[in-house]
């Protein structure tokens, strides 16, 4: 439990230094580690769900006031995203190729659901090229995020 | 069968109404001039804290890396420094009289402050638009080094935007490149010896421009024709640079024109920006 904990931390600050590091706008290495992290320790909370959800709430919390000071959005739409993380392990298996999949869609999800509210609220203009390319530009980073992350996993616990 | 319609649709109510209550919260939230709670500053600071130490290896890799990248061309960033310091004496001893002559203009005329008094502060870049959609950026300094709420912040190439929430370590900075509405800066363009003043009103992410509209001046306003802030409002100091002017159109009516200002600003590289303390107060 520590151990995923401590992952969960780091994933969160490391999406910070890597977001320093990288080319934002042009290039397609833009880090959603924490959301990636999600996906990959839901295996462990299979049977606690409850916490699963409790430790997605809390860190979409801290996500919101550390990165974006939207405090109650990024909870929000971190838990919502527990709930899509949860409907897809149902479908999917916990594989590589799974997890690849299982990224990908929750990447989907979590800026669809973002893009959406803001643009209910009227932070945003409604733009399918802006949604398409923060979609686009998320992938690659977090897969190879995914495929460093799941090596480590499979040694330590699976 | 009845009892068990009437709960689905108190059910339905009670998930509409959290919903709205929801959305009405984030709505509240996404205003720039929303004070941050005791509890908020304290989970952020909190945050910074640990993640200090959680960063203090990446960075230092970082750094070292950087200073490799570094010495490989220090020779050519000599010969340019070089150039520049021959020249510094001379600009040093024209600011020194131009200093003066300010001081001596104020004492006559009674005036302690100008809009383009101000410190500088220099600040690292933590973290840069995560979440993509908020064109924030997070800096390592907050209250304790006096950072106030709509102060100016820059770069060597030009104005980036203002700070929006300032804890007791950190603030936050909202970019310029941001389609807010609440962002309208007041600009002047120079032409000759003249100014004229417009409304910079947007960013265009598509031309990566600025735009100004509000111009009703009847003549020809040359490309490449210098725009900086002219202080007319409490948050920037005037003379600020935003950019160049890269494209001048007119608006439907035919009656204003509307331009498009290139910046040197990369928004996609912020790494160090300069915090410009003007004292808001007065």
């Amino acid at each position: 439990m520590i151990k995923i904990v401590v992952y969960l931390i780091l994933s969160f600050y490391l999406e910070g230094i890597i977001s320093t590091t990288t080319n934002m706008s042009t290039n397609f290495f833009n880090p959603l580690f924490t959301i990636s992290a999600l996906v990959l320790i839901y295996r462990f909370f299979e049977k606690r769900e409850k916490n699963y959800f409790l430790l997605a709430f809390i860190i979409g919390l801290l996500y919101g006031i550390y990165y974006t000071d939207t405090f109650i959005l990024n909870m929000v739409i971190f838990f919502l995203s527990a709930i899509f993380i949860k409907f897809i392990n149902i479908y999917l298996a916990h594989n590589l190729l799974s997890d690849i999949v299982k990224v990908i869609l929750t990447i989907i999800f979590y800026r669809i659901s973002t893009f959406l509210i803001l643009f209910i609220i009227g932070y945003l203009n409604f733009d399918y090229n802006l949604l398409f390319k923060s979609i686009y530009s998320s992938l690659l980073l977090n897969i190879i995020f995914i495929l460093i992350s799941y090596l480590y996993f499979r040694k330590k616990e699976f | 069968m009845y009892r068990k319609n009437n709960k689905s649709k108190y059910m339905i109510l009670i998930i509409m109404f959290t919903i709205l209550v929801i959305i009405g919260l984030i709505t509240l939230i996404m205003k720039d001039d929303r004070k941050i709670g005791r509890i908020e500053t304290f989970l952020k600071d909190s945050t910074f804290l640990v993640g200090k130490v959680v960063s203090a290896p990446f960075n230092f890799i970082t750094d070292k890396f950087t200073e490799i990248k570094e010495k490989n061309d220090i020779y050519d960033k000599y010969q340019n420094m070089k150039k520049k310091y021959e020249q510094t004496a001379v600009y040093l001893s024209k600011i020194d009289e131009l200093e003066h002559i300010i001081k001596e203009l104020k004492t006559l005329n009674n005036i302690d402050y100008t809009t383009a008094d101000y410190s500088y502060l220099n600040a690292t870049v933590m973290s840069r638009d995560v979440g993509f959609w908020y064109d924030t950026i997070t800096i390592n300094r907050g209250k304790n080094n006096d950072v106030k709420n709509n102060m100016a912040v820059i770069t060597s190439n030009g104005l980036i935007g203002k700070v929006v929430n300032v804890t007791t370590f950190t603030s936050t900075v909202k970019l310029l490149s941001s389609n807010d509405l609440n962002m309208k800066i007041s600009v002047k363009i120079k032409i000759d010896n003249d100014y004229i003043y417009g409304l910079l009103t947007g960013y265009d992410t598509k031309s990566k421009c600025y735009i100004i509209e509000g111009i009703s001046y009847a003549g020809e306003i040359p490309v490449d024709s210098v725009v900086t802030t002219t202080g007319m409002s409490d948050v920037f100091p005037s003379g600020i640079l935003v950019g160049t002017v890269k494209l001048v159109e007119t608006d439907n009516f035919d009656l204003a024109k509307i331009i498009k200002v290139k910046s040197e600003v990369n928004y996609d590289q912020l790494s160090y920006v300069t915090v410009l303390k003007r004292d808001l107060s007065d």
